[in-house]
Formats: C-alpha cells, structure tokens, sequence
C-alpha cells in the first residue's frame, strides 16, 4: 500500500539565495527516523557541521511535523523545530502546540529546512503546495501578535497559522523562542535567535490537503483505543482539562520541590496564591485546546485589576508560573501573568526567562551586580514589577537586559559566581529539585539539550504514581527508568503526538497508530529501537559540537553538595554518581559516550566511524 | 490528650469536599485511617477494599504515605496530611 501518513515533500529554503526547493526523502529514511525530532537529527546530523556557530549561516532550522500530525491520532496538533541551539550548543528540538503544526501538513509538507540567511528580513508563506519569501522589513520590530495580525491582512486569510519572532529573537536573545498562534512556544534553546540570525521572522501557512491515511481499519481502531484511554485516565480527562498544568504548583510545593529563590530551598510557603486551582477562580477566561485535542490543558487568562499588570493573552503554565513565581520569590499572581504575557508577545521562553530574573536576584542579593547597571531598578527577591520590566529589557537587550539575554550561566559567570547558575549544558533548569527526587536529577544531568525536565519526565513516576509510584529519594532501579522514559519521549517527539498521551498510553499503544497511519509493518520492538537511536545520535552530535560526555552529565554544585535545607526533602542532595554509572552500562555507553558496538547495533556505523575519525570513539 | 491534625484539599477535592482544610481533632496518636474517617465522605472517596485507591495521592508532612504503611501510617498531633486527586503537567 502506498506510504500513509506524510504529505511527500521537504520544502528546503535557501534564504543566502532566497531560492526554494521541493524535495523528498528516501521512505527507509522516515522508518529510521520517522519525523519530528528524529528527523530533525538525522537531517542535522547529514547537513550541518556540528562545529558551527548556531548564529552563523552555516547553521540550519528545522520546522517538522510528523506522520500523525494533523491525522485522528489523539493530540497530534503539535510541530517542533530542531536546531543547533545558541544557548546550549547541543542539537536542540523544541515541541510546540497549537494549530500551525497540522495546517503545515495541510499546505502539503512535512517538514521545511531553512538555511542560509537572508540580506533583508523576510517571511515564508506556505500554502497548497506552494512557497514564496516575501519582504518582511514592515514586519521586523513588531512584537508576535502584531506580525500575526498583519500577515494575516496582508495574505487576506484569517484563517492563516503563523509562526514568528518578536524583538527578542531579532536582538539575537539566547533565550528567544518561536511563538505560534500568538501564545505556543517552541520555547527553549534560543531558536527564536536562530530564526532572527537568519533575518528570517515568520512563517504562515494554509492548506486544504489532509494526509493520508494507508490502513484505514488499523488506524481507526488504534485511534479509538488509544482515545478512550486518554478519557478514562483521571489525568488526563480531568485534572488537565480543568486546572491546567499549574495544578502541579501545590502538588509540587508539598512534596518540598518547588525551587525557591533559585534553588535556594524547595518550599515556597504562599505558592498557593498562583496555583491552578487559584487561577481557575480568578484570572481564566477559558480553556485552550491545541489542533484536534480532546484535553485541552490550555489556559487563556485576564488580569481584571487595575494596574500595572492589567493584561489577556495565552497562559500562564505551570513552569511559567514556577519561573515567574517561586523562581523569583514573587507570589503575585496578576505580575507572574503580566510577565507571561509579555513573553508572548515579545517572543522569551518563560522557563528561561523568569530562571534567569531569579539568577540575577541571588547575585544582587549577595552585592555583585554594580548599581550602575540597574539603573535604579532593585532586583529584590518577590519584586513583581522588577520581574515585569526585566522581561521587557531583557527582549530589547536594554540596560541588564543585554547580559540576562545571554543566559545564567554567562551572567552568573561575568559577575564572579559561577556556582549560582544552576544549568546544565546552559540550560537553566526547570520548575523541580532534584535533591528530593533523584530519577529527575539523573535525568537532568544526562539531557542532550541541556537542563530539561521533559527529555525524561520523572516526576510522573517520582511524585505523580504514573505509571507505578516508585521511592523518589531512593537511586536503585533509577537509572533504567530513566532510559525508558527518555527514549520513548523521543519517539513521542517523533511521531509528534503531545506529551500528555503519556499519563494515558505508552510506546507500545502508538505502534498502531504508527503502523495505521503509514502502513508500516512495525512492532513495538522496532520502535522502542528507533526511540534509543534517537537519543544516541543527538548524544554523537554533541560530541562531535564539543566533546560531550561524562564531564558534561553532572549537576550544579548546589544540588550535589548543599543539602536541601527545609521541607520534606530536607537534608537530601542529588546522589549523581551512584546512578552515573549504571545508567552508562544501561546504555551501552563510556563515560557519557556510545560505543562502536551500541551505534552499530542501533544502525548508526557511519556516526561510529565520524566519531573515530575525530578520536571521540570510547573503546 | 487532646491531637490537632491538618488535612488539606487539592485541585477537584476542594470542590468535592467544599473546602481547602479541615482541622481534626482527636484523642491519643492514631491511624490515618481513622483521621480521615472523621471527615465526612473522605475515607470512602480515597479507598477501595481497605487500601488508597491509586489515583489519589496522600501526604503526610509530605512524604507518601504508600511508604509509611498507607492507611496504617502514624499519625501525631501537628502532623499535616495532603490529599491530591491525579494530576499532570509539565
């Protein structure tokens, strides 16, 4: 039977020579890889020196859907971007909801390479088949929603799916994202920088085509299995749809987690006062489902009070509410949804973004930020405006903004406290503290992207119970928990199906979909292989970008060495290396490196022999 | 002797019990089997056959209780007990 599933074509934009190209990929291509983030690496990996400067134009970008997007599968409505990431240096993808995903595939693509840069700034418009660049220089400087509004006018369709760059990806901010439909992010990474490089600030799309579907019967009953568990699961058909992620606020606060002034503690003691439950009462004005989904976590708030912070817009999660909230030592619900807001619309990932307001309070705190560069401002941990305006100076580069831009790992690191940027690989960790729940510490330490709590979600079995509760103070065990979760989320950003499907279904209630979708003969096996394939390649790509390996699996100084000082996870650190090791032998790996053996059994030879083409080969 | 222990509602239970927190109190150190049965409804909607059904999860000074022998967990005075329905997010 004919291949079901994808729409047939790569779009490859050369923005140098502002030339576009139709291309196809080889059918063993997409079983080896399948789309979305796997795709993305093999087609980083086969195109793009990983030594490149990810602000250069040598540097690529990636936009992939995969074979389920924009089908029946539940919550396929999602896209990611994968790229060499300016914040990390990694081979970096970053997931995103809404619309524009499935409406790429209806305009009859699977995936757009975008390469080179362009003199003058331009969008790309995709639709039906078709691509053009068009002049963007009346666009640049405008903040998302503006640029959405208006390509929409301009192209004459509200029905139009725009994914764009606001000032900070413009400015070059490391923590730019891309945003779509005006409030989804492709958040972490920096991508929003890439795209701004590249002079390159939207891309709409519009289409009419549907992708084919190539074993109607398999794939009707796979979706109906798998859509019934997504509503029978309480998580998933309850909890979410009502509260929204920032259900997790209270959960997370009592269980002594919820990083405090910069991982300072683990409580929060008013966290309440932004919780899912309080938003819910005060600020949602409805919920927001992405593309075909039947959860609907999304939140669209207001802040009615007069004020400062008066505001509307996408949002606020639960890691933005975290960032913004207990990062900062702020409890003020209306600032923590301005700050959101903003991110939105200037195009700032959250989690960086309040992570790193919470890193420069920790230094102003102990004397090293020189006043002259606050320009009066007072940084003081729970200072809800200070939390605003630094997101707003931090996207134009203005004041100590331009050096938040760049990160915490460099901001702690030019103000002489290095050990106050709690990072991994330059990514600034997420909304959970690993002293009291050490799978998640593991994971941290070992993500290919740098400091990320979604390349292996442990606090579903940690602190959640999903799919079996398991001891999150203990390390046994933890290790090949850890692998199991990271490589079946790689097949989930592969396929590309939301994250959420995972408190519901697993690996091994997608084979179906998989196999209905395209065709494919495939088994749980296979995929489960091609998941650990994944995740091995983008470990080679660091290698190969800069040595990556056991040096760069570690965690802050703070998480291994001061103990967790309050709370029910006090006294605990993260026990690193009694996991290391055993998750190195799990893997087939040596000191955070695959050998010849483990890539040539996943079918990566040629990845085996570049690596002992530079001397990166373990033996 | 008088105990004063704490039960906090999360998410859908405040709803379900119309309340964010209830203070028990109770004669000598006890059970939290007991403690939840002075709540009206509450040890009927978060066990099944003797056991916390597994959708909710209980904290007590935020440990789980499943590690604490469950129902049969120790509970003293000034002890705090969280009860969450199944939740998720990122």
């Amino acid at each position: 039977m004919p291949l079901g599933g994808y729409m047939g074509k790569i779009l490859r934009v050369n923005l140098t020579e502002q030339k576009l190209r139709d291309e196809t990929l080889p059918e063993e291509v997409l079983r080896k890889w399948i789309g979305g983030r796997g795709l993305g690496v093999y087609l980083m990996l086969k195109e793009v020196d990983p030594k490149v400067d990810p602000l250069s134009p040598e540097n690529k970008i990636i936009l992939l859907t995969g074979p389920l997007t924009g089908t029946a599968a539940p919550e396929s409505g999602r896209w990611c971007s994968v790229t060499k990431a300016p914040l990390t240096n990694t081979i970096h993808d970053s997931q995103s909801g809404g619309r524009w995903g499935p409406e790429l595939k209806f305009a009859g693509y699977d995936a757009v390479i975008i390469e080179g840069a362009s003199e003058k700034p331009v969008y790309l418009w995709i639709h039906d088949g078709k691509a053009e660049l068009r002049d963007a220089r009346h666009l640049w400087g405008k903040d998302t929603h503006a640029t959405t509004d208006m390509i929409l006018e301009e192209l004459g369709d509200k029905n139009i799916k725009v994914l764009c760059i606001g000032p900070a990806g413009e400015n070059l901010v490391k923590i730019a994202c891309l945003i779509n439909d005006k409030g989804r992010a492709a958040g972490r990474g920096g991508h929003g920088a890439v795209f701004g490089s590249k002079k390159l600030k939207a891309v709409a799309v519009r289409g009419t085509m549907r992708p084919p579907i190539a074993d109607e019967t398999r794939f009707r009953e796979a979706v109906r299995a798998n859509t019934d568990k997504i509503k029978k699961s309480p998580v998933t058909g309850e909890s979410l749809p009502k509260y929204g992620t920032a259900v997790l606020v209270n959960i997370i606060n009592k269980h002594g987690i919820f990083p405090t002034r910069n991982f300072q503690t683990g409580v929060h003691p008013t966290a309440d006062k932004y919780s899912g439950e309080t938003i819910a009462e005060t600020v949602l004005t409805k919920r927001v489902a992405c593309w075909g989904c039947i959860i609907a976590c999304g939140r669209y708030t207001r802040v009615p009070v007069k004020g400062p912070f008066i505001g509307e817009g996408d949002g606020p999660e639960y890691e933005t509410v975290w960032a913004f909230g207990a990062q900062t030592g702020t409890d003020d619900l209306a600032a923590i949804c301005k700050a959101n807001y903003l991110c939105n619309e200037l195009g700032l990932d959250t989690i960086s973004m309040g992570h790193v307001i919470g890193t420069l309070m920790e230094l102003y705190e102990k004397g090293k930020i020189p006043a002259e560069k606050l320009r009066g401002l007072e940084p003081n941990w729970g200072n809800g405006a200070a939390v605003v305006e630094l997101t707003w100076r931090t996207a134009y580069r203005s004041g100590i903004g331009d050096e938040l831009a760049e990160g915490a790992k460099v901001l702690a690191e030019k103000y002489g406290a290095p050990e106050l940027a709690i990072v991994v690989r330059g990514q600034e960790l997420p909304a959970y503290d690993p002293r009291g729940v050490q799978a998640h510490g593991l994971g941290y330490a070992t993500s290919n992207r740098g400091g990320c709590h979604l390349r292996a979600y442990m606090i579903a079995p940690e602190v959640l119970g999903v799919p079996e509760l398991v001891d999150r103070f203990t390390t046994k065990g933890k290790a090949e928990l850890v692998k199991t979760f990271q490589d079946g989320f790689a097949v989930v950003d592969s396929l590309v199906l939301c994250k959420f499907n995972t408190f519901a279904t697993w690996v091994e209630d997608w084979v179906d979909l998989l196999g209905g979708a395209t065709g494919w003969n495939i088994t749980l096996e296979e995929l489960n292989k091609i998941g650990e394939r994944i995740w091995n390649a983008e470990r080679v790509f660091n290698i190969l970008s800069f040595g990556d390996g056991r040096k760069y699996d570690i965690l802050p100084k703070r998480l291994l060495e001061e103990p967790m000082p309050e709370g029910p996870a006090k006294g605990y650190t993260v026990k690193l290396e009694e996991m290391l090791d055993e998750y190195y032998s799990i893997r087939g790996w040596i000191d955070g490196r695959p050998t010849r053996a483990k890539l040539e059994e996943l079918d990566l030879k040629e990845l085996a022999d570049r690596l002992e083409a530079e001397g990166l080969l373990p033996s | 002797m008088s105990m004063k222990v704490a039960i906090e509602f999360f998410a859908t239970l405040r709803d379900k019990f119309g309340k964010r927190r209830e203070v028990v109190i109770d004669c000598n150190p006890t059970t939290l089997r007991n403690v939840l049965s002075k709540v009206n409804g509450l040890l009927e909607e978060i066990s099944e056959n003797e056991s916390i059904k597994k959708m909710y999860k209980i904290l007590l000074n935020g440990l789980n209780v499943e590690f604490l022998g469950g129902l049969d967990a120790k509970v003293k005075s000034g002890d705090e007990i969280y009860i969450f329905p199944p939740a998720g997010g990122g």
